[in-house]
């Protein structure tokens, strides 16, 4: 059963009340995050739960909070209040020594332009005791990135995807994506999602993925969660995100449109 | 534990790879402007190279500082590598404390690699001994810590950066101008480093650290408050203009607020805190050879003598030298600063070489030595002492005794000497050797008992222009006031006496100390042994610190052929081998000030 969680009584009246979740024994589950830039709140409660082994779309608009719901996964950012479970661990702020089990690729890549990416692997490792070299090594191989080339050299699909190479390399549990394949050509596209779906599936790694396309949330994920002004709309299976919000809006939708779906959720709702 | 040290050592090996080209242009650079400090050393009188050394890094130092900063901390915000640093599993702190450890060892090695070559070349110069070496280290290494640590505060306050610098740079300049800069991060070498020789500024020290550590809480405190998102909201991505542009604003705020009103280490004028005075131990060679060298080297303390104001020199006796277990044989002097230069003489002589210095001296002055004795004013005011004596003191005590001779007036002459053989045997005259002219109280020396110097002695043995200036008063005052000066001399004779009884080295109990010839204040001749007989061997010894000061080869290899004689106009102090060169600092009464004259000693 998906989670259907209301923006406020007044938006999102028409919704299902908020369900208990389907979810058991989540990798990583959040509880009333709240953060805010100086007097503008940015995230109001916001609680994901992310199961092991699961490939987690996390829906939103440009400014919805995904990004900043991802750095505060990170410990980059603290959160005003909320908790943070994670392995088994509940914090306030994540720790370096979780951050050591997430794999985090960001949205712009700001690698040191003058390391190679060999160096710049090596210096990475220096951070992570679970570092796998000859992952990273093949990883490039594959990906047909040269270890000796400049950082500063690369497109930016390139950067991307040797992002996805040091973080996959780190062996992370989980791997945090932040709009992964924004501003990258079809074919790196591919590979990226490719890789995604391999760390899923082959390696059993668990995935949190942030975009605003959601073809590709179609196309890959297992959950799909919907941020929308701060707040989580909708927390659920990718297959049952249609039906629910047709059933909750009352909205005319055809099974698989989940375009219209969430414009529906977060527009028109 | 250990994944904070691996990540420690990933950051530091990133940082050191990132920066070491720059550090090394900034070095190069460094090493580069040492020369120019060194040529301004040399061409500035008052510039001496310890100050040099230290206002080099006093100056360049924050400049350094400034562009280490840059590149460690804003240029990590600015070009956005800061996000990809606070994405690794590195705490901010664990970062900031790197990038402070890295920056701490480049701003400090920097400001050393400026400091310390010209400092070296101070140590072969202006007698900087290895105390005062690592005392001086110190205080650039604090200061320009407190520099560093200012300069991280002020780097993670991001856009407002500029206008901050530009607030502590004029507050800083108010406060240069006043005594409050010894309350600023500029106490410990504020005070410029030459008045640092003859004692360390604590209270600086204390300051200055002070500054460095609440800066430096302050500046942890800015880089790592909820994650570092302080300086993260403070950055904003600026053009390269906007950067560029206020780089150079706080440079140029740096360089007119600090540099161009030379209101750094004092007046970087460090002659005044150098020794003055320079004890100078002349070891005695081939004892045959001693009177042609004694001569030559009289000569020359005959020169400084004769300085205007008079420079007397005054020989005393040899049992307050403040170094009796040195080796010997010997001749000792010591120059004295301020109106007087006081030579020590003493040799150690076999019995045979005592009988002739005693011989020679008696030559001499048997005729005037008689004519003192028999002086009734001269003998009761108690000054114009002749000694010649064994260098112990009970034992004078107890010749005198002996001999019978009455106390405050002693006369030894050759029978006296024979009398003291034949009392003390060879022991005794083991140590004989000593020539000594003890002078008293010297505000008891009135024109009156001038007139009687001139009497009684040879005119020719006044060398003193002091003395000369009596003789042409006392034609006039020896017969215009002789029964009053009689009727003063019965009174004074008998205070005298009374004086006399409590004179310590008249006790044979407790030895003369160094302290008792601080007011002496009688010229002497020195022509009365210039027939005796020294080799130079000049080691001056600091008088602050106590320890001898010398020439280092390299400098007097390397430096000297190319600058020639570091006496020429730029007035320097050297020990060497075989040549000393002593400042004598004279008062002016004319001026009413210090003169400091330079004067070489050549060992013959």
């Amino acid at each position: 059963m998906p989670t259907l969680i209301p923006r406020s009584a007044a938006l999102f009246a028409r919704l299902s009340p908020v369900e208990e979740s389907p979810l058991t024994s989540p990798v990583l589950h959040t509880e009333g995050i709240q953060f805010a830039y100086g007097r503008r709140s940015v995230l109001r409660g916001v609680e994901l739960k992310v199961e092991r082994g699961q490939v987690y779309g996390f829906l939103g608009r440009n400014g919805a909070g995904k990004t900043t719901t991802l750095q505060i996964l990170l410990g980059i950012l603290i959160p005003n209040s909320g908790i943070i479970h994670f392995a088994g661990r509940s914090v306030g702020r994540t720790t370096p020594g979780m951050k050591q089990r997430i794999g985090y690729v960001s949205q712009h890549q700001h690698f040191y332009e003058w390391m190679s990416c060999h160096r710049l692997g090596r210096f990475v490792a220096g951070f992570y005791p679970s570092w796998d070299q000859a992952s990273f090594n093949k990883r490039l191989h594959d990906l047909k990135i040269e270890p000796k080339q400049k950082v500063g050299t690369l497109s930016g699909g390139s950067k991307m995807k040797l992002a996805m190479a040091l973080a996959l390399a780190t062996q992370p549990e989980i791997l945090i994506l932040d709009e992964p394949t924004a501003g990258v050509d079809p074919i790196a596209r591919r590979e990226i999602l490719d890789m995604m779906r391999t760390a899923a599936q082959d390696e059993n790694r668990t995935v949190l993925f942030s975009t605003h396309n959601i073809y590709e949330v179609g196309q890959i994920a297992d959950v799909v969660g919907v941020l929308h002004e701060g707040e989580l709309v909708y927390q659920g299976a990718v297959g049952e995100f249609v039906a629910h919000v047709r059933n909750a809006t009352g909205e005319a939708l055809e099974d698989g449109d989940l375009e219209a779906a969430f414009v529906a959720l977060v527009v028109d709702g | 534990m250990i994944a904070t040290f691996r990540s420690a050592v990933a950051l530091t090996a990133k940082e050191l790879q990132h920066h070491a080209l720059a550090l090394s242009f900034i070095g190069i650079w460094s090493v580069l402007m040492v020369p120019f400090a060194f040529v301004i050393a040399l061409s500035s009188g008052g510039t001496s190279f310890v100050a040099a050394g230290t206002g080099l890094a006093y100056y360049y130092g924050p400049i350094a500082v400034l562009l280490i900063v840059r590149r460690l901390v804003i240029q990590e915000y600015e070009d956005g590598t800061i996000r990809f640093l606070d994405a690794l599993p590195a705490p901010a702190w664990l970062q900031f404390l790197v990038k402070a450890g890295v920056g701490w060892i480049a701003s400090v090695g920097l400001a050393w690699l400026i400091a310390v070559p010209l400092l070296l070349f101070a140590s072969m110069r202006e007698f900087v001994t290895v105390v005062w070496f690592l005392q001086l280290m110190f205080a650039i290494a604090l200061y320009i810590s407190a520099w560093l640590a200012l300069t991280f505060a002020v780097a993670h306050t991001g856009r407002f950066r500029h206008w901050i610098w530009m607030v502590v740079f004029l507050l800083m300049g108010s406060f240069l101008e006043s005594d409050w800069q010894t309350w600023t991060w500029h106490a410990a070498l504020g005070g410029g480093a030459d008045a640092t020789r003859h004692a360390a500024p604590w209270l600086g020290f204390a300051v200055t650290a002070g500054w460095a550590v609440a800066t430096g809480l302050i500046a942890l405190f800015l880089a790592t408050f909820r994650g570092g998102s302080l300086p993260a909201a403070a950055f904003k991505s600026a053009s390269t203009r906007e950067r560029v542009n206020g780089a150079s604003l706080v440079l140029a705020l740096y360089l007119v607020v600090e540099v161009l009103p030379e209101a750094g280490p004092g007046t970087l004028n460090g002659h005044d805190t150098l020794p003055q005075a320079s004890p100078l131990v002349h070891h005695a060679g081939d004892v045959g050879a001693w009177p042609s060298a004694t001569r030559s080297a009289l000569h020359d303390l005959e020169q400084l003598a004769t300085l205007d104001p008079p420079t007397r020199v005054v020989l005393y006796a040899d049992y307050d030298r403040p170094d009796p277990d040195a080796p010997g044989p010997r001749v000792r002097w010591k120059l004295w600063d301020r109106d007087e230069v006081l030579v020590r003489v003493r040799s150690e002589p076999t019995v045979a070489d005592a009988a002739r210095v005693i011989d020679a001296v008696l030559e001499q002055r048997s005729a005037g030595l008689a004519t003192l004795a028999a002086d009734r004013g001269f003998a009761a005011d108690g000054l114009g002492l002749f000694v010649v004596e064994p260098a112990n003191d009970r034992a004078l005590a107890e010749r005198r005794a002996a001999l019978a001779v009455r106390q405050g007036l002693t006369a030894v002459d050759l029978e006296d000497w024979e009398a003291i053989r034949g009392r003390f045997g060879a022991d005794i005259a083991a140590g004989v050797g000593a020539i000594g002219l003890t002078v008293l109280e010297g505000d008891a020396l009135g024109p009156w008992l001038e007139t009687h110097l001139l009497r009684v002695l040879p005119e020719s043995g006044l060398a003193s222009a002091r003395l000369g200036r009596v003789n042409d008063i006392a034609g006039l005052t020896s017969e215009q006031h002789r029964e009053a000066w009689w009727a003063a001399l019965e009174a004074a004779a008998d205070r005298r006496q009374e004086e006399i009884s409590v004179i310590p080295e008249w006790s044979g109990e407790v030895a003369l100390s160094e302290e008792s010839w601080s007011n002496l204040d009688l010229a002497w001749w020195v022509e009365d042994i210039s027939a005796y007989d020294v080799e130079l061997v000049a080691r001056p010894t600091d008088p602050v610190r106590g320890r001898p000061m010398t020439l280092e080869p390299t400098y007097r290899a390397l430096v000297m052929p190319l600058l020639g004689s570091p006496t020429g106009e730029t007035p320097t102090w050297f020990g060497a081998g075989d040549r000393v060169w002593v400042h004598l600092r004279t008062w002016e009464p004319l001026i009413g000030g210090w003169v400091t004259t330079p004067r070489t000693v050549v060992n013959p």
